[in-house]
């Protein structure tokens, strides 16, 4: 399974889209933003699946998403790549 | 040896996260992508630099490129990365308890109140020193019961031996005794002695 952070410019932009994400098939969870991350919102949500057109999925749609990041362990630390930006 | 991913018509960022996938699988000692865009050879060679492989070569033929990186993951290279916040926790003892008192933090909208609960208890997942005991009282219970956006989190905290104490005397006021879902049910005897025996407490609520 993958893990991907999807940062926002704002609070109730990372709790609209929590509640929009709902009910769609893979694991949605808010989280404080990263510390390895930098975002203007301290809220990020991290999103857990094996498909890989997540991205597409994510941001085919109305969306305040701001970036995305795969998560990958480099050296048993988290590290986080951008692999979407708006 | 070597694997091989084709990445053509793959849309950004699939081919990257493809490449990924691949070193957490692992097993090779070298990785050739074949992608048909610019976009993809940036992101993939970048990742593959950031997240600490070598490229051996990159090269185009027909509009198709082909990369290829070498494994470097069971190499012993530099230190894990610190940042300097963990430094100065790393000389500090930590704290000992965390005293939960409410199902929110602080006052306020409640709904960002619940937001900043779930976001501690994951980040204490995430702490290298981690409390030895987190006590559950009055509206607090209710992150450790049934439908508790936290119970994953608080159960990963339980196996890093991290132990959850809550009072049963409030799961019972508040009629949710049967929905607990994680840690031991505990009464005031036994919360007050360990916030007694060691002042190094911490309260969230």
């Amino acid at each position: 399974m993958d893990s991907y952070i999807l940062t926002f410019r704002s609070t109730h932009d990372a709790m609209k889209e929590e509640d929009d994400l709902q009910g769609l098939e893979f694991s949605v969870k808010m989280i404080p933003t990263p510390r390895g991350i930098s975002s203007e919102c301290g809220f990020s949500i991290k999103i857990v699946c094996d498909d890989i057109t997540i991205t597409e999925t994510l941001t085919q749609r109305d969306n305040s998403i701001e970036k995305i990041f795969l998560l990958y362990e480099k050296q048993r630390s988290k590290h986080y790549e951008e692999i979407y930006r708006r | 040896m070597k694997k091989s991913i084709d990445g053509r018509s793959l849309p950004c960022p699939q081919p990257v996260i493809k490449v990924k996938q691949a070193f957490d699988e692992g097993g090779f000692g070298e990785l050739e992508i074949l992608v048909d865009n610019k976009a993809a050879v940036e992101n993939i060679t970048r990742f593959a630099e950031n997240s600490g492989h070598s490229i051996l070569s990159v090269s185009e033929k027909s509009n198709i490129s082909t990369i290829v990186i070498e494994n470097l993951a069971n190499e012993a290279t530099t230190l894990p990365e610190t940042d300097t916040t963990e430094i100065i926790m790393g000389s500090n003892p930590g704290v000992s308890n965390i005293f939960i008192n409410s199902s929110t933090i602080g006052s306020g909208e409640q709904k960002l109140g619940d937001k900043l609960m779930e976001a501690f208890i994951y980040s204490l997942t995430e702490m290298d020193k981690k409390p030895k005991h987190i006590l559950f009282m009055n509206s607090g219970v209710k992150v450790t019961v049934e439908g508790s956006v936290s119970l994953e989190n608080l159960r990963d905290l339980e196996k890093s031996g991290v132990t959850l104490l809550v009072c049963g005397a409030c799961l019972d006021y508040y009629g949710i005794k049967d929905k607990l879902e994680v840690g031991k049910v505990s009464n005031m005897y036994e919360i007050t002695s360990i916030l007694t025996s060691d002042s190094n407490t911490v309260t969230v609520g």
